[in-house]
């Protein structure tokens, strides 16, 4: 493989898709790659997704009670490659990958550059073992029109990319 | 160009199918998935989220096992005939031509997929409309046949002719053009509704299975058995406070049933004709002995509110509990325990907190929009002499104006800046000598990250009606909230380059006297508040009946409100001994809520 990776790729058993998970709080902003998320509900529209609790995503989202969910679509390899592998401890990753984002009314940094870009409300966190679920429920959620054709990233298209 | 997604599948939370099987009793289920996901590494647990209304549940619940049979890119037909496959065939994995092997467990794995992994439950909760099952992986077969396939995603079913027109519409921006002219002749739909007209029969279906699930099942939490039939609440008191109450309850329509109780039948019954009541109760007993009542909204004086909850905990109804809770700290944290172990929502009437000012006030702060903030300068006055007996009695009251009026402000600092470390408190002179509670208060209250706040509230004090509620100062700008105003007022220093500045700088001191007047001196703004939701009443409302029909925790809940209660009994212990008093930090106070095995 060409570089280290996240766990959430190393340690996959699931070919799930591959999201950027978004959060902020007094000002700080984050973004990780994670592939560990699902939809839990239709009504009311529900999503769970799972952090370990050492990530800085993690502690923000605790703190604020809100985390966005942006889907990466294929093409976007370098992108969720470089979310997972450096620690938003360490530097801002938005400023230093470039990456685009807004910040709701709820402060909910929203990326559109991604496929699809969620906003979610923290309704109920479940401690596990080595991660916590968040589940939230999706508030707004948006597509980019101009990639809207292109198929979800999956994991297996990341351990593709990086055997080539 | 970003488009507002309708409906669940639009945000593609969902991407590649499963099988689900299981077996109880002999019989082997099948169940379509496409909502599975991994959710821990060291042990490696699996996480799916299957329809409750399918035998699969019953057959997970029994067996207490799993499979998840991924399926390859080639394998469509295989989704759509188990899609189509009747619930109440006898032997699914037959009737789909399918071969499988057993487990040690019992447990069905496929044969013809890409890999199959078998699950043990270790948790399980009703979330929403569908059910989630946590378990650790026990068993993985990897299929050497499909090793080179790729897996089936969500929706592959769609034709290279129909992607190949998607992606042209889509690169020549054509695409955005459609999806403009939609928005003017349909006006789109929040993503909650578009959702629920797909799926219009789900929200309908009557809770009787699921009541009778909880009742069976003993791995699943009481909390999250929250019904999904349309949820009756009953208003108990229905004096000037519970028609702001009524209203908002009103306003939810056809998503809940009103029932409404008083001791004075004509009030409720008043009640019931002038909100779209279904019945009126003249005593508490017989409101709780309901069975159409899910839930109770308690606005009675303050000492009657933690035995009424209590009362409709142990009749297991949800209780939305109006300010303070309680009187006491005592009977507040034997009410929270309470409600835990009753599983049941038990959520407290703040409704300023989810006020749009204060929400957005929430926002510009986490935004860092009024940079660090130093200070916060809160209440209000007004010439207000209670008429009702119990306002006068401070055993009825549990206090005076704090205890009534300033909560509100407390609640609303504590989800901007978190807990405060230090309260201190002071009183001038009572002037209304019929109260027992004091009628005028200064607190101030110390945050660990950094704010200081001066909270005053009087009911003896006239203060010009349009000074703000609220003044946010930090070194960035400040911001002022009035909650009968539609904006909040925002007011930040000139920029460095400002032509204000440059003329302060130039002109000759005789003309910058005569003129400095007119100069701006800082950046002033409006920010509109489009509802007409001012003091967040209506959201209230709104956020209990989620938290009972959704299963979600409500914005305030028992944990939170006991909070609040703590820190204006530290106000009152400041108060009489003159000391400021030290605040620790509180032991439960996070909204979450851990299913229970």
């Amino acid at each position: 493989m060409r570089r280290n990776s996240s766990p959430y790729l190393l340690h996959a058993v699931i070919d799930n898709g591959v999201a950027l998970v978004t959060s902020a709080f007094n000002g700080r902003c984050n973004v990780m790659t994670a592939s560990f998320f699902a939809e839990s509900s239709h009504i009311p529209v529900l999503v769970r997704v799972a952090i370990a609790p050492s990530c800085l995503t993690h502690d923000l989202i605790v703190r604020r009670g809100w985390f966005g969910l942006s889907l990466l679509s294929e093409g976007q390899e370098e992108l969720a490659l470089s979310c997972g592998s450096i620690s938003g401890r360490e530097l801002s990753k938005f400023e230093s990958l470039g990456l685009r984002y807004h910040l709701s009314d709820h402060c909910v940094p929203l990326l559109p550059d991604c496929l699809t870009t969620s906003e979610c409300r923290v309704i109920e966190q479940t401690a596990l073992a080595d991660h916590t679920l968040f589940t939230g429920e999706i508030v707004t959620s948006f597509r980019q029109s101009t990639i809207s054709y292109r198929k979800t990233l999956l994991v297996s298209d990341l351990v593709d990319y990086l055997k080539a | 160009m970003l488009i507002p997604n309708t409906n669940i599948w639009h945000s593609r939370m969902q991407n590649i199918d499963a099988l689900l099987t299981a077996s109880s009793h002999d019989r082997n289920e099948v169940y379509y998935l496409a909502t599975v996901c991994q959710v821990g590494i060291d042990p490696l647990l699996i996480s799916i989220s299957p329809n409750p209304e399918y035998p699969i549940c019953a057959a997970i619940d029994a067996s207490g096992y799993f499979a998840v049979n991924f399926l390859a890119d080639n394998q469509g037909p295989l989704v759509a005939r188990c899609i189509a496959l009747p619930h109440t065939c006898p032997d699914k994995v037959a009737a789909l031509g399918l071969r499988c092997e057993c487990t040690e467990h019992g447990t069905p794995m496929l044969l013809d997929c890409i890999q199959s992994l078998e699950v043990r439950v270790e948790r399980a909760w009703n979330c929403g409309d569908h059910r989630t099952y946590i378990g650790s992986m026990t068993a993985r077969m990897v299929h050497e046949v499909f090793r080179r396939t790729r897996p089936h995603r969500f929706g592959g079913g769609t034709s290279r002719a129909r992607e190949l027109i998607k992606r042209v519409l889509c690169q020549t921006r054509i695409y955005d053009l459609l999806m403009v002219a939609r928005g003017w002749l349909r006006p789109p739909v929040d993503i909650r509704e578009g959702t629920q007209r797909y799926i219009p029969t789900l929200s309908q279906r009557g809770s009787a299975h699921m009541d009778q699930e909880s009742l069976t099942s003993n791995a699943v939490s009481r909390v999250s058995n929250r019904g999904r039939e349309v949820p009756g609440i009953c208003l108990i008191g229905c004096g000037w406070w519970g028609g702001v109450h009524a209203l908002a309850l009103k306003r939810q329509g056809a998503r809940i049933r009103r029932y409404f109780a008083s001791r004075q039948i004509e009030q409720a019954r008043d009640f019931a004709r002038r909100f779209d009541g279904e019945a009126a109760f003249d005593d508490i007993d017989s409101a709780l002995a309901d069975p159409g009542v899910n839930a109770v909204v308690i606005a009675l004086p303050h000492h009657l509110h933690a035995p009424i909850a209590e009362l409709a905990l142990a009749a297991g109804k949800h209780v939305l509990v109006e300010k303070p809770m309680a009187t006491s700290v005592e009977e507040g944290e034997r009410l929270v325990r309470f409600a835990e172990s009753s599983g049941l929502c038990l959520a407290v009437a703040e409704e300023y907190r989810l006020s749009p000012s204060v929400q957005r006030a929430h926002a510009m702060i986490q935004q860092g929009l009024l940079g660090r903030i130093n200070v916060v300068q809160l209440g209000s006055a007004g010439t207000f002499r209670p008429t009702q007996a119990w306002k006068n009695s401070h055993a009825a009251m549990g206090g005076g104006v704090l205890m009534d009026v300033g909560v509100h402000y407390i609640d609303i600092l504590r989800l901007w800046f978190g807990e405060p470390d230090l309260v201190w408190s002071t009183r001038p002179p009572q002037i209304n000598d019929c109260l027992e509670g004091e009628d005028t208060i200064l607190v101030t209250l110390r945050f660990a990250n950094g704010p200081v706040a001066n909270l005053v509230v009087s009911w003896s004090s006239h203060r010009s009606p349009e000074a703000p509620n609220v003044e946010i100062i930090g070194e960035l700008g400040s911001l002022q909230i009035r909650f009968n105003n539609r904006y909040l007022f925002h007011s930040a220093p000139l920029p460095d380059g400002h032509w204000a500045h440059q003329l302060r700088r130039n002109l000759p001191w005789r003309v910058l006297r005569r003129v400095d007047k007119l100069l701006p001196k800082a950046q002033r703004q409006h920010i509109g508040i489009h509802s007409d939701d001012l003091i967040g009443s209506a959201a209230l409302i709104d956020d209990f009946v989620q938290a009972i029909a959704g299963g979600k925790v409500p914005c305030v809940s028992g944990a939170e409100g006991l909070q609040d209660l703590k820190i204006v009994h530290a106000a009152y212990q400041a108060l009489e001994s003159g000391q400021p008093v030290s605040l620790s930090r509180p032991a439960v106070l996070s909204n979450c809520k851990l299913p229970v095995k």
